[in-house]
């Protein structure tokens, strides 16, 4: 029915266009730097990727170290006191979950930029003194942001930040407020914490629709964190104006997701799971097809979808906050038709870009090829990590890079392995390629016990068209009773790999978290262990003393000598001792007593 | 000099490891991963690693995987591509020093039997192929002990130096070693020597590192017992397992009990007889024994022979020792590799390791004391004795 109704509105479009465009040039009320853009492309395979892009700006202050915002606007009142008090220059978060499917998805949005590894990774440039101080700024900082996100940041301490040289350099130029200081740049990851709607929510509140009107009513954490592999990005940078001696923070929040489309179709029309009928299989081509055999893919030819059934919400109103109106692009090929629906009406453009104003809006995409879509870019470098060997003492890390570009790529390749992980750097082996054409230089800060990772930045050089594996060794240390979390058994993330390319093009690429089982006590034991351990040196002890204080006497007049040391007989005479000496001294003191009076 | 029976039991020594190594690569390589063989402090793993990271010009004191002393680090540098005869001749060495001791010292027993006990010794031969850096200071205390009954005060105060700077534990050697140097040797000139030289030593590491991380990494690490890692020793399980509270309190008691006997065995016994029971001790209270200690213990048990016809547990005690040395990889086996056991089964072994010394100590100081009774009341032989 609806479907019909779309149909008659496709003929007066180009007015519904004007009319969209002429309310554009209305002026507007409250104009924040502020803008929002949702991004929605389909992938193959019944994807769709989207994403939503928030960009704010703070007021502009003075440089100078004493400055400070007065007065907020859109930028989050909650987060510009504590980049301030902790000289936070430049800010990045991530919170990310999930696979990104290059073989399909092609290159990461942004070019990988804005995306983080598994898990929580956090990076800051702070302004400091010296690199103790932008430390302690830097607990600050991560315990601020932990209570602010919901996150367990306050798990970051020096066991787990470095100090990256060259994989994370900022863009712009910083300005130092205080000509005697210079620009740290720490970071963290924590690859085992699990990315839930808590953190959503802050996130959300950081904007100054908070969710009630524009693109973010749309973000509903239940259906986010459902999706095949999704990012949310904070990024905040200070951006100076030399000449009026002026900064500002530019902050750029983006949620990217992954969505399955026919799984979150499923969920709207068949909250419990049943098998699909016969009927509606899709069947692999390239495999053999009859009545009695089907090996079915879970795409459909045809679909037809609206981002209320993906989200489960429609678009409140655009933001009225904004400098720019709410903004949806659709980036499709030709076959893919899309509509804006606005109260049951149904608009479209020639370039699937919808601005909002006012009322509830919903995107309804379909299209007869779901198996032709926008062509994806082709991605420079893959890398992939994984262990290698067997028991729970020892182990190895094997990762794999390969270059998909006809010319050398220059990368730079980030690991940081938690201190429990002892690697011998004796033991790197490149297969692939001779290992000095390869590796040009390796930054190598070795792992101290409790107090810092392991922290290795390789400058390696690709050959076209090749893949190289880079190998080495390490042992697995036994921790405290207390340092083993309460599932010991289920092993120790260790954080992603990072791959920033550098030549020919600017590519991050980072590898999925590894899990590293380490050698666990018994736990139920403590108490049996020192008594065990307790009782084995005791009794040595004992002996030990006793063979060499003891008297040695023959067998036959130990009895004799034994009544000789009866404690009975010892007590008497040292009695009788006692009272000897008391009398004596008693009659000296009245001895002495008479003589002075 | 030496008898055919000598010439052919060091011979041999060399012969059996060096043929071990050159047919069976395999074996080295497998033992050198075996942390009853070698710890963290004496693997030869992070000793190359150690000396990696020095060619490549880092310091290998700035991370926490090399223990080794900077001056072995350096040697064994230099004598890269020579470890497959290198260990074996520091072994050989051992067993003429071995030799030379016996003879020094008149024994009932042929000297030969006492080198033979060590170079043939199966732990001894495996341990030179785990190529612990151990066997170096074993090579150092050997030779202290050699110098010091032979009445060489100022070589035996060298000697104990190098051992006490290669692993620090030795330090203790040095009480029982000054009562031995005492008996024929200058104890003014022993003392000076030796002060001199763990200055030099500690002096000529510093001018190589250029700071004293190393002082951290290496006898740091061994007082504090701040690596935990099975071992066959009392000590690593009893700390994985304590409350994190109790921990540096514990650390001191364990320290202390390391210690206990050291000064009183000096005080009460004879001087090369308190040495090898000093010895004793420490490898079975140390932070981190392992089984490379224990073939120079048992040698050096063949010199005290004249105490032999009173042991008592002589059967209990090598039942022990073979008991817990055969099921010790078994067991670490079973935890680590299969996940079948859990890190119990190679505790408890370790346990029976560490009763195992508990009993020849026990037994070679009640044998002590039983032959200094009847040494000074020898009216009194074949009288039992017992103590009050």
């Amino acid at each position: 029915m609806l479907w019909r109704s779309v149909l008659n509105l496709l003929l007066p479009l180009s007015a519904v266009c004007e009319e969209l465009n002429s309310a554009a040039y209305e002026p507007r009320a409250i104009e924040y730097p502020y803008e929002e853009t949702l991004d929605i492309t389909p992938l193959p395979k019944n994807h769709l990727f989207t994403s939503f892009q928030f960009k704010l700006e703070s007021e502009e202050t003075e440089i100078s170290p004493s400055s400070h915002v007065a007065s907020y606007k859109a930028f989050p009142k909650s987060l510009a006191p504590i980049l301030k008090t902790t000289n936070t220059r430049e800010l990045h978060l991530r919170f990310g979950q999930g696979w990104w499917d290059s073989e399909h998805w092609g290159q990461l949005p942004n070019h990988g930029e804005t995306a983080g590894g598994s898990g929580v990774e956090v990076w800051a440039v702070i302004e400091s003194s010296d690199s103790a101080h932008a430390f302690k700024e830097w607990l600050k900082l991560v315990n601020l942001l932990s209570g602010l996100f919901c996150a367990s940041l306050n798990f970051i301490t020096e066991e787990n930040t470095v100090f990256p040289l060259r994989s994370f350099l900022p863009k712009d130029d910083i300005p130092l407020f205080d000509q005697s200081n210079g620009l740290f740049l720490l970071r963290a990851a924590l690859p085992s914490e699990p990315v839930c709607t808590e953190n959503l929510t802050p996130f959300v509140k950081f904007l100054p629709t908070r969710g009630k009107e524009g693109l973010a009513s749309l973000l509903d954490g239940h259906r986010i964190f459902e999706s095949e592999w999704h990012m949310i990005s904070i990024d905040v940078e200070t951006v100076c104006d030399e000449e009026h001696s002026t900064c500002k923070y530019s902050m750029q929040q983006k949620v990217d997701a992954v969505v399955d489309v026919q799984r979150a179709l499923r969920r709207v029309s068949n909250p419990i799971p049943k098998p699909v009928t016969g009927d509606e299989l899709v069947c692999d081509s390239k495999k053999p097809i009859d009545a009695f055999q089907c090996f079915a893919i879970n795409q459909k030819t045809k679909t037809k979808f609206s981002l209320n059934e993906i989200f489960g919400r429609t678009i409140k109103n655009g933001s009225h906050l904004g400098r720019k109106q709410s903004k949806v692009c659709v980036h499709a090929l030709p076959h893919w038709n899309v509509f804006l629906v606005n109260n049951g009406d149904l608009f479209g453009t020639g370039d699937n870009c919808f601005d909002l104003d006012t009322g509830n809006y919903n995107i309804l995409i379909k299209t007869d090829n779901t198996f032709e879509v926008m062509p994806v870019s082709p991605v420079p470098v893959l890398v992939s990590r994984s262990m290698t060997g067997y028991g729970l003492d020892k182990g190895g890390l094997r990762t794999v890079f390969q270059n998909n570009l006809d010319v050398e790529a220059q990368i730079i390749y980030l690991e940081t392995l938690p201190w429990f992980m002892r690697i011998y750097l004796q033991s790197l082996t490149i297969t692939g390629a001779e290992k000095d054409e390869v590796i040009k230089s390796i930054y190598y800060q070795p792992e101290i016990d409790r107090q810092r990772p392991t922290h290795l930045e390789f400058e390696i050089v690709l050959p076209p068209n090749s893949t190289i594996t880079m190998a080495y060794q390490f042992d697995k240390s036994l921790l405290l009773i207390a340092e083993y979390p309460p599932d010991a058994n289920h092993g120790f993330s260790v954080e992603p790999g990072m791959v920033r390319v550098f030549e020919p093009l600017d590519y991050q690429v980072r590898t999925s978290p590894d899990l590293l089982t380490l050698p666990t006590p018994d736990f139920s034991m403590p108490y049996n262990v020192i008594i065990f351990t307790a009782t084995v040196m005791s009794l040595t002890f004992g002996t030990v003393f006793n063979l060499l204080f003891k008297r040695t006497v023959p067998e036959k007049d130990a009895d004799l000598v034994s009544a000789e040391l009866d404690p009975k007989v010892k007590i008497k005479a040292k009695i009788q001792n006692l009272k000897q000496r008391i009398r004596s001294i008693l009659h000296k003191d009245t001895s002495t007593n008479e003589g002075k009076s | 000099m030496y008898s055919r029976n000598e010439i052919l039991v060091v011979a041999g020594s060399v012969v059996l490891r060096s043929a071990i190594s050159l047919c069976l690569p395999g074996v080295s390589k497998t033992l050198q991963s075996s942390i009853q063989l070698s710890t963290l402090m004496t693997s030869h793993a992070s000793l190359l690693e150690g000396i990696y990271l020095q060619e490549l010009g880092l310091d290998p004191y700035d991370g926490g995987l090399v223990h080794q002393a900077p001056l072995l680090v350096s040697l064994m540098s230099q004598l890269q591509g020579t470890y497959d005869l290198l260990y074996p001749l520091i072994d050989a060495y051992i067993v003429i020093t071995l030799i030379k001791l016996a003879k020094a010292k008149n024994l009932k027993l042929a000297p030969w039997i006492v080198g033979a006990s060590y170079a043939f010794n199966p732990i001894a031969v495996l341990a030179n192929q785990a190529k612990s850096s151990m066997i170096f200071t074993n090579a150092s205390i050997v030779s202290a002990l050699y110098y010091a009954v032979e009445g060489y005060a100022s070589l035996s105060a060298l000697w104990i130096a190098i051992a006490s700077y290669l692993s620090y534990t030795p330090v203790f050697l040095i009480i029982p070693l000054t009562k031995v140097v005492a008996r024929a040797g200058n104890v003014l000139n022993f003392i000076s020597v030796l002060i001199l030289s763990v200055g030099l030593l500690i002096g000529a590491s510093y001018q190589i590192t250029g700071d004293w991380k190393f002082l951290n990494s290496t006898y740091m690490t061994v007082i504090s017992f701040s690596k935990i890692a099975p071992n066959m020793g009392l000590w690593w399980y009893f700390f994985t397992e304590m409350f994190e509270f109790f921990i540096p309190f514990y650390t001191m008691v364990f320290s202390l009990y390391n210690v206990a006997f050291v000064v009183p065995i000096a005080l009460k016994i004879e001087g090369l007889f308190a040495f090898v029971m000093t010895i004793g001790w420490l490898n079975f209270s140390k932070p981190y024994p392992e089984l490379t200690d224990l073939p120079v213990y048992l040698s050096l048990l063949l010199i005290l022979e004249p105490c032999f016809p009173y042991l008592g547990y002589v059967l209990l005690s090598a039942l022990l020792f073979l008991h817990s040395i055969i099921l010790a990889p078994i067991f670490y086996h079973l935890w680590i590799d299969l996940g079948s056991g859990n890190s119990n089964f190679f505790y408890a072994i370790t346990l029976a390791y560490s009763l195992a010394m508990a009993t020849t100590i026990g037994d070679f100081l009640w044998a002590y004391v039983q032959m200094s009774y009847h040494d000074e009341h020898p009216e009194e032989k074949n009288v039992k004795l017992s103590q009050l």
